[in-house]
């Protein structure tokens, strides 16, 4: 935590206000030496998953910040101070909402794209709800591709409206007053927000209501493309779309190939996959233990082990704990 | 996926406190098989809280919901406009899913035949522990990791080994044999997923299986690295891999040329650490004294075939080609899969590393005087004969550095081989490569 030490001397509660910084001070060095000296993670974040992440979160605030307030603030969120101290950027489910963005990015490079189908095969379909969602999937990427200002269209409606008001509150703080205008602006983002046009949640449609078996979808993210490939997945294990992305990215190709067995992928499609996400980050002794145990991974087995992290997964992003 | 998308959707509206105010028939009939009635709370949750959610966050959601119906699955595609008091719903998909998949264990969950049980949650942690299992326990060990837990109290072997794998994969567990270690008593054990975690049946066997003249120590407390040290070595040296990498790569910004090569060098430094601890753990259990191998019934066509499969992209990098012995060539042998697939894995893997690039590796396979045999053949430039013993000694490298490699692959591979009642040993070719030979018992 970064202590301010600019207290002017005429400041007559200066005593009072360095007191209480550092009384809270104590109790937030006590919880960042123990995450150091006990790490919970067998693999350690990187400084380019650490940098990749703030650097997401800190577009993402500033992004809704300049929808809210119609001005871009141009070096840094203006509500960025007040949103760290407050300790809700630290949250559990918006900080995995960023690294689940990470990881799309990272997995989305691991496809040329210039051989990607994506969701094109289906814009001209006779089921228009097939052919709409196909437009809106390729609509989301492109927006995606295009860059910043406009992250926050890629959040949930759970997290975008917690966000929303939380930055509406730090605004109010920081001016020190109500802003009707602000919050007439937030109502109006909430409103005309649809979770339907980000890319999950087009192309966890286009599963949906297409005929094609998902387990060609899953099969192929090389054809299809990430989002359809991931939709697909989730589709066959009930996990979260998020869930899956952080899955494949993991510093192991293991939970992956869990995951493909419990949809009945074929060995030689299983490997091909892995080799795509993953390339050179497999090691000989890695590719041995998915050698040796993919094929006799059961498809129940495989899904009752999914299971369990479903629930492990629901049970941390509400209570912030490893169960 | 069966059904389709309807053609009029079926809607219904919710009210702020979850009562279902009205709705078309298909909707109610769904509430009702539910157990709800019309303007009584909805009885189906996963509507419901969606419902709720959008009246609460007042946006707009489309999402698709499984509910289970009194006969079926079904995945549903639902539309949801709120408004302050109520949300209208819109059901513009009816699929009936073809089979329950997610039922936890396809068999009956085990009925609790015996006293002496330990069961963990789902994570593995020891939660309850009745009788003779729990002999020995402290209070502090409930909640511990089961795994580890099992490990410090039974003696180590491929027996536990086997548990431990098939109760991290919650797999079944049948008659698997255990030795404590506080007292010398042998346990039969069988166990399987149970609602809500994993159990173990602990069955005694009366006599135990050699005289106990007093407590002994565990032969797995003495696996100092491969259980204890490696894990440990592992994180540290997996973070200086990705931070050197972070840093070779500039993605903080471009550095200094030479200090970007300094730290690729760095992370090729830890990476072949991190293979030497790997190195060493296998080193430790192949030296234990007890160490044994399984006996499967395997086909060594199909593992070179794997091998193949597998380091294929590491040669194409090469411009070297692996060939592979013919599909309709098969030479069963009895040897552990994992264990022989390590070895070819190991050749193969050196034969790429010390082969002049855009040259030939031959993986063949014969049967030979009641023996299988998988050999490895490269067109680099041979072992000389002064060293072809000498190679398969510890640590020995043949004056060579800086290639990755540890001095402990044929060691351990020839310590697997002989643990299977096997051989591992290399001459040259004729062409002057050299071929590596792994020998197999085939019955």
């Amino acid at each position: 935590m970064e202590i301010p030490l600019d207290h002017g001397v005429d400041d007559i509660n200066v005593l009072m206000k360095v007191g209480a910084e550092h009384a809270h001070d104590i109790d937030a060095l006590c919880t960042d030496i123990a995450s150091v000296i006990f790490p919970t993670a067998v693999n350690p974040p990187t400084e380019a998953t650490i940098s990749a992440v703030s650097a997401k979160l800190i577009q993402l605030v500033s992004d809704l910040e300049a929808r809210l307030l119609s001005k871009r603030n141009p070096h840094f969120p203006l509500t960025w101070d007040i949103l760290s101290k407050s300790g809700f950027l630290r949250e559990p489910d918006l900080i995995d909402f960023i690294l689940a963005r990470v990881a799309e990015d990272r997995l989305g490079a691991c496809i040329a794209q210039d051989k990607v189908k994506s969701a094109s095969a289906y814009l001209d379909h006779q089921n228009g709800i097939l052919a709409d969602a196909a437009q809106t999937l390729l609509a989301a990427e492109s927006l995606h591709r295009s860059g910043a200002g406009n992250t926050y269209l890629g959040l949930t409606s759970e997290l975008l409206y917690k966000l929303t008001w939380q930055i509406v509150a730090a605004i109010e703080i920081g001016e020190g007053a109500r802003q009707p205008a602000i919050i007439a602006s937030a109502k109006s983002l909430l409103s005309s927000f649809c979770e339907a046009d980000r890319a999950q949640d087009a192309a966890r449609k286009i599963v949906h209501f297409s005929d094609d078996p998902t387990h060609t979808l899953v099969g192929n993210p090389e054809i299809y493309g990430l989002h359809l490939h991931v939709a697909a997945l989730s589709a066959d294990l009930e996990l979260d779309h998020d869930h899956i992305l952080r899955l494949i990215d993991a510093s192991s190709s293991a939970p992956y190939a869990v995951m493909l067995a419990a949809c009945g992928v074929s060995k030689t499609h299983a490997l091909k996959n892995i080799f795509l996400f993953r390339g050179d980050l497999i090691t000989p002794r890695e590719a041995g233990i998915f050698e040796s145990g993919y094929s006799n991974l059961q498809a129940d087995e495989a899904l009752t082990q999914i299971g369990y992290w479903a629930s492990a997964r629901a049970q941390f992003l509400s209570g912030g704990k490893l169960p | 996926m069966s059904g389709a998308q309807l053609i009029n959707p079926i809607s219904g509206e919710v009210d702020a406190d979850g009562r279902l105010v009205s709705a078309d028939d298909a909707l109610v009939r769904l509430n009702e098989r539910a157990g709800g009635r019309k303007n009584e709370l909805l009885a189906v949750p996963a509507i419901k809280t969606l419902a709720l959610l959008a009246i609460k966050l007042q946006m707009k959601l489309s999402r698709a919901v499984r509910v289970a119906d009194d006969a079926e699955h079904l995945e549903l595609w639902i539309e949801i406009d709120p408004t302050p008091d109520k949300a209208r719903l819109s059901i513009i998909s009816w699929r009936v899913l073809p089979e329950v998949r997610r039922t936890g264990s396809t068999s009956a969950p085990a009925p609790i035949v015996h006293e002496n049980v330990m069961k963990f949650d789902p994570v593995g942690r020891l939660v309850r522990a009745t009788g003779d299992a729990s002999h020995g326990l402290m209070p502090s060990d409930f909640g511990r990791d089961g795994r580890a837990l099992l490990a410090s109290v039974f003696e180590g072997g491929a027996a536990l080994d086997s548990l431990l794998s098939s109760m991290s994969a919650s797999i079944a567990v049948t008659s698997c044999s255990l030795t404590r270690v506080s007292d010398g008593l042998v346990f039969h054990v069988n166990g399987g997923s149970v609602a809500n975690g994993f159990e173990l049946q602990f069955e005694r066997v009366e006599e135990p299986s050699t005289p106990i003249a007093a407590p002994k120590e565990s032969v797995a407390a003495g696996a100092l690295f491969g259980k204890n040290l490696a894990p440990v070595l592992r994180q540290p040296l997996g973070r200086i891999i990705a931070n050197a990498e972070t840093i070779g790569s500039e993605l903080q910004g471009p550095i200094r040329e030479n200090y970007a090569l300094y730290a690729r060098d760095i992370a090729n430094a830890a990476r072949h650490l991190s293979a030497l601890v790997d190195d060493l753990g296998d080193l430790e259990a192949v030296e234990r004294p007890d160490f044994k191998a399984a006996r499967d019934n395997i086909e060594l066509g199909d593992v070179a075939r794997r091998v193949a499969g597998l380091l294929a992209l590491k040669a194409a990098d090469h411009r070297i080609s692996v060939h592979t012995p013919p599909e309709d060539m098969l030479v069963p042998a009895v040897a552990e899969f994992r264990r022989t697939l390590q070895i070819i894995l190991n050749l193969v893997n050196n034969a790429i590393r010390y082969s002049p690039d855009g040259t030939n590796i031959f993986i063949d396979i014969a049967t030979v005087d009641a023996e299988a045999v998988i050999s490895v053949r490269d067109q680099g430039k041979g072992i000389d004969p002064a060293d072809r013993e000498k190679i398969f000694e510890k640590f020995e490298r043949l004056g060579r550095s800086g290639d990755g490699g540890s001095g402990l692959g044929l060691y351990i591979s020839r310590r697997l081989a002989r643990a299977m009642g096997g051989e591992l040993h290399v001459e040259n070719a004729e062409d002057g490569g050299a071929i590596f030979t792994l020998r197999l018992p085939n019955s």
